[in-house]
């Protein structure tokens, strides 16, 4: 018998994040020191590809918050990984992508929440879509895959074509359309993301502490994400 | 099954961000692409490694060569293992 063996690791490298999407699947407490150091990923990367793991994601949260990326991506090429970066895109800059490239990154996911900017603005929390649009033209720029991600709910399917549209326009290689993974803040925003459209956006003060340690350029981002009560379970 | 329409003059190439690689576990070659693995075979992996700006035409000849095995019946294998991963994306042919 042959062992069951992992061909992707995809790795949560922070729980921090700029945008409040309410279908968001990361847990609801995390603590900021509780993640792991640039060498315990090293190493767990070392592991993971001992173990017969050729990919890895870098996800999150938003995996830029960490100043090491271009040292985790470092770490997977040596490991011989094909690495991916899964992200919002937000405090990604030239500098930043060239500082990637450098580093090995074979793909970059991009996420994105509409193809119109107001409703995508609006579901991610933040002024974040024109953004995004800029970073996608930046990663094509240095060269590096572009993939385009949309997590579809009720908010969204009906814009399905014109998102799809967005994925050609931009020049994407490939686009993923998700659904809702009902953990963490999607769990608890499980009425919202499934149903009860009208109330999505009543928003009501974080709970989540500030995040002192993000790039000043995100700071005029609004900081809040929707708590609600748990509303009835998805049909 | 009909012979896939790819000219002998076109030139297959690993499309941008796909990397070709020995997976170290088996020995065997694997293509790698975003959120994605595939396991080549060694007939494949002979094709896929002679995607490097070389025409169809020479790669099916050193490989008819290689297997001794006639060009035109080899033809139809290369070319269909060719389309497949072209629809993959996986390929690109100039």
């Amino acid at each position: 018998m042959i062992a069951p063996r992992p061909y992707a690791l995809l790795a949560e490298i922070t729980y921090r994040c700029p945008l409040h999407c309410p279908y968001c699947s990361n847990p609801t407490q995390t603590g900021n020191d509780q993640e792991l150091t640039t060498d315990e990923w090293t190493r767990v990367i070392r592991e993971a590809a001992a173990l017969g793991v050729l990919q890895i994601g870098f996800s999150g949260g938003e995996p830029l918050a960490r100043r090491d990326l271009p040292d985790l991506v470092r770490a997977a090429r040596e490991a011989n990984l094909y690495t991916n970066l899964i992200t919002s895109g937000v405090g990604l800059d030239d500098e930043r992508v060239r500082g990637l490239r450098d580093a090995g990154l074979d793909s970059v996911q991009l996420s994105f929440q509409s193809d119109k900017t107001d409703l995508a603005d609006e579901i991610a929390g933040a002024r974040a879509h024109q953004h995004k649009l800029d970073v996608a033209a930046k990663v094509r720029a240095a060269g590096i895959p572009l993939s385009l991600n949309f997590v579809i709910h009720r908010r969204n399917i009906d814009r399905l074509p014109e998102m799809i549209e967005l994925a050609e326009s931009l020049q994407a290689e490939r686009v993923e359309l998700a659904n809702v993974q009902f953990y963490g803040w999607a769990f608890l925003n499980r009425g919202l993301c499934s149903q009860h459209v009208s109330k999505l956006f009543a928003r009501e003060k974080s709970r989540q502490p500030p995040r002192r340690d993000w790039p000043a350029r995100s700071t005029s981002f609004t900081c809040s994400r929707i708590i609600t009560k748990p509303g009835p379970s998805p049909a | 099954m009909q012979t896939p329409t790819i000219a002998g003059s076109a030139q297959p190439r690993l499309a941008r961000g796909i990397r070709l690689q020995t997976d170290s576990k088996t020995g065997n070659s694997v293509l790698l692409f975003p959120e994605g693995v595939l396991e080549l075979n060694e007939t494949a992996q002979d094709i896929v490694s002679r995607c490097d700006g070389r025409t169809v035409c020479e790669i099916i000849h050193t490989l008819a060569e290689e297997y001794d095995i006639d060009p035109q019946m080899l033809g139809v294998d290369v070319r269909e293992t060719l389309a497949d991963l072209q629809r993959r994306k996986l390929i690109e042919l100039k």
